[in-house]
């Protein structure tokens, strides 16, 4: 049976489209870009889906003098990478929610209330909330980045976790999504189709 | 749509748009290769079909981008693969011909009987399927729906269709109603096509033929310019049905003693026989006033001979003597003298015939066997069109005579009779029509049972009016715009039409259009082989009348 993951930080803001993730991992364990997490809101409240966006990882003071010295000794940069925690703000665009076992590709009646754990879906997961494509219409909305990146990294990810459910063509049914979504913007369409190509999908 | 799931329910596309006038159009979900111009499709729309054929096909591309090859390339094989499949498709333009209420089939949703006011035969297309009703290609169903079975005696095979081979039937009871034709450049098999219609036709007994065969082929056969084999004629596979008559007297055709030798006297042949022949012995203008006085000088059965008799020079009983008491300008009636002399001195006009062989044709018309004429060596212009004007013109008169006599109540109704003419525009062309035989068989004679059958290599050179007459319409390969053009003369659709005949296979393939037919269709003619004549006759039919004949005597 599969784990239930820890949650990775907790949301600092949000809207009705995204929210921003103050993490609290080290940098070596951030969650991808491209990846889905899931945001319980309790009380019977809808479970927000999203996907990342966007990773920023702050500076401090401490930091900017250590970057500034002359001679940093290779033990100090590997302790700061490795151990010190740095300021990292996610950014998630929500992709559907739950009401119980319905799974909605809409955007949550209403945003997560601050401070709400944000947890990494499991690929059990992932699978049921990605079985239909409504989702990747929203997916394509956002729009402080290229859409073929953000889909090229996630229909990857997402195919890996099909396959290990038995579904093997469920890439080829996200990209005719894709390819329907996308029907009116031939320039956007070889776009994105260039990133899933470079993304190898189909090996 | 899957491939496997397009195998199992046969759809090929399905409707994105068109109009009544502009016809339909769908977009295949199969490979373009798997449909071509003429394909005869069905378009299911619930409780109606609509029938039609393709007539063109188009290469589309959701964005001109993704034709380009090089911006193709960029993707990996498999994505390239999918990325095609979505943004490249074949559109089908259709031209609609008939729609069918059939209803719902009984045990399925939305089932009623049908209306007794709903008419459940194939008609005329009033309108249009929705979007996305499915397309598929004709089911042999549809074919025998459209255009009969051939286990119908009325019905004849003539080929099949040319993507599935589901055989295509014409009724012959509606071929000999009107008047029909059969065309195609030379070497299309225009002369064995009409020879299996001819065939099914004498079969069918829907009607005698009375056929003039300038090149002597259809009675005995010939040997084939492809096979080099010797190819059967009508008369050896049907000898009870078919009677030869040849031209002259004593003469063989192709080593067979023909059933009739035909002579005609001089007074068979009147003065428009001659005026028909202006362009053929160079007449002059004065002719038709010379033939005028000739008729009025020595009467309509005795002016030929009279006039022929008539001597050269000055005095009594010269053709100068009669023109100064006729009124007539000597020069124009001693020219017409003379050029008439190579008709008067054809072998096959005499004075007075042994014995009256064109009643013995008649009937043998009139009891249902065809008679083949046959020219044998008497193959000019000048023989054809005499002998096969004044032929025609006795045999309608008959026809006329009966019919009126049946209409008062005297006698049956004529057997109705074909008159198959090849090298038709010899015939029929403008300047000459309105003098022949021929132009009033395809004009009137449609309500004395005697129609045309006009085989032809140039029907542009037919006059418009008799094209126009025409009922249904067989063509093989034209390349000349305006044969195509004459072909189509008078039908709907012809400009989808006209790209469909311009490329018909050279061999095999033919147009079937018109009347006759529920609607145009290309098709692949049957091969004129001893399988033919197996199924027209069944299988035990006597062949011995040919010592060595091929088995497939079309197969290039």
């Amino acid at each position: 049976m599969e784990e239930k993951t820890s949650y990775i930080g907790r949301m600092l803001s949000a809207n009705a489209r995204e929210c921003v993730v103050s993490s609290l991992t080290q940098q070596k364990d951030i969650p991808a870009f491209g990846s889905m997490l899931r945001i319980p809101m309790g009380n019977g409240q809808p479970e927000i889906y999203g996907v990342v966006t966007d990773i920023t990882l702050e500076e401090d003071g401490f930091l900017r003098q250590i970057a500034s010295s002359a001679n940093i000794s290779e033990e100090v940069i590997r302790d700061t990478q490795e151990n010190r925690s740095v300021p990292i703000v996610i950014r998630v665009s929500f992709i559907g929610y739950t009401e119980g076992d319905r799974v909605l590709h809409l955007l949550p009646p209403r945003p997560p209330v601050t401070l709400t754990e944000i947890y990494p879906c499991t690929v059990r997961e992932i699978c049921e909330f990605t079985r239909k494509f409504g989702y990747l219409r929203l997916m394509m909305d956002v729009n402080h980045l290229s859409a073929g990146e953000l889909l090229a990294v996630h229909l990857k990810d997402t195919a890996k976790a099909h396959v290990q459910y038995g579904d093997n063509d469920w890439a080829q049914r996200a990209v005719e999504e894709v390819m329907d979504l996308l029907g009116g913007d031939p320039a956007g369409l070889i776009a994105v189709m260039g990133a899933i190509g470079d993304a190898e999908l189909f090996l | 749509m899957k491939s496997e799931e397009v195998r199992n329910t046969g759809q090929i596309g399905y409707i994105t748009g068109g109009s009544l006038k502009e016809g339909f159009i769908a977009r295949l979900i199969v490979p373009p290769e798997t449909v071509q111009e003429g394909s005869f499709v069905v378009v299911e729309d619930g409780p109606r079909v609509f029938y039609g054929l393709v007539t063109n096909l188009k290469l589309c591309a959701a964005d001109p981008r993704f034709t380009d090859a090089h911006t193709m390339n960029r993707f990996p094989p498999a994505l390239r693969e999918q990325v095609a499949a979505h943004t490249l498709y074949t559109e089908v333009e259709i031209m609609p011909a008939l729609m069918q209420n059939i209803g719902y089939a009984p045990g399925t949703p939305g089932y009623v009987p049908l209306d007794k006011n709903v008419d459940p035969e194939p008609l005329p297309v009033k309108m249009v399927p929705p979007h996305h009703s499915p397309l598929r290609a004709a089911e042999r169903f549809d074919v025998a729906n459209i255009f009969g079975s051939a286990s119908d005696p009325k019905y004849f095979e003539v080929g099949s269709t040319r993507e599935q081979g589901h055989p295509v039937a014409i009724n012959m009871e509606k071929f000999v109603q009107r008047s029909s034709g059969i065309f195609g450049s030379t070497g299309t098999g225009k002369s064995y096509l009409t020879r299996m219609i001819l065939a099914g036709l004498i079969r069918s007994k829907q009607a005698s033929a009375l056929v003039f065969d300038m090149h002597s082929e259809y009675a005995y056969g010939n040997v084939s310019p492809d096979t080099h084999t010797q190819v059967p004629g009508l008369k050896n596979k049907m000898p009870d049905r078919v009677k030869v008559c040849a031209i002259g007297t004593g003469g063989k055709v192709g080593g067979n003693h023909p059933d009739y030798d035909l002579m005609l006297e001089y007074s068979d042949v009147t003065p428009e026989d001659v005026q028909m022949l202006t362009r053929t012995l160079n007449l002059r203008d004065t002719t038709a006033t010379t033939l005028f006085a000739l008729e009025k000088s020595f009467g309509r059965d005795h002016w030929l001979q009279s006039f022929m008799e008539l001597k050269p020079g000055i005095g009594e009983g010269t053709v100068s003597d009669w023109a100064e008491q006729n009124n007539v300008n000597i020069a124009a009636a001693e020219s017409l003298q003379s050029k008439l002399n190579r008709l008067y001195h054809s072998p096959y006009l005499v004075e007075k015939t042994p014995y009256n062989v064109v009643s013995q044709i008649v009937n043998a018309l009139e009891n249902g066997i065809s008679v083949i004429i046959t020219f044998g060596k008497y193959q000019s212009e000048l023989d054809y069109l005499l002998v096969a004007n004044i032929l025609t013109r006795k045999v309608r008169a008959v026809w006329e005579k009966r019919t009126e006599d049946h209409l008062a109540g005297i006698g049956f109704k004529p057997n109705p009779l074909v008159v198959a003419i090849e090298e038709a525009h010899k015939l029929l062309s403008r300047d000459m029509a309105s003098q022949t035989a021929f132009a009033l068989i395809a004009r009137e004679m449609r309500k004395y049972s005697v129609t045309l059958l006009v085989i032809d290599q140039r029907p542009s050179q037919i006059d418009d009016e008799i094209m126009s007459q025409l009922g249904t319409r067989v063509s093989g390969w034209l390349g000349d715009e305006t044969d195509i053009a004459a072909v189509l003369s008078g039908l709907s659709g012809k400009d989808s039409l006209r790209g469909m005949l311009s490329r018909l296979q050279p061999k095999q393939e033919v147009l079937l259009l018109g009347y006759g037919v529920p609607m145009p269709l290309p098709i692949r003619s049957r091969l004129y082989d001893n399988e033919f004549w197996k199924q027209l006759l069944g299988p035990d039919h006597d062949d011995r009348a040919l010592p060595e004949e091929s088995d497939d005597w079309l197969s290039n």
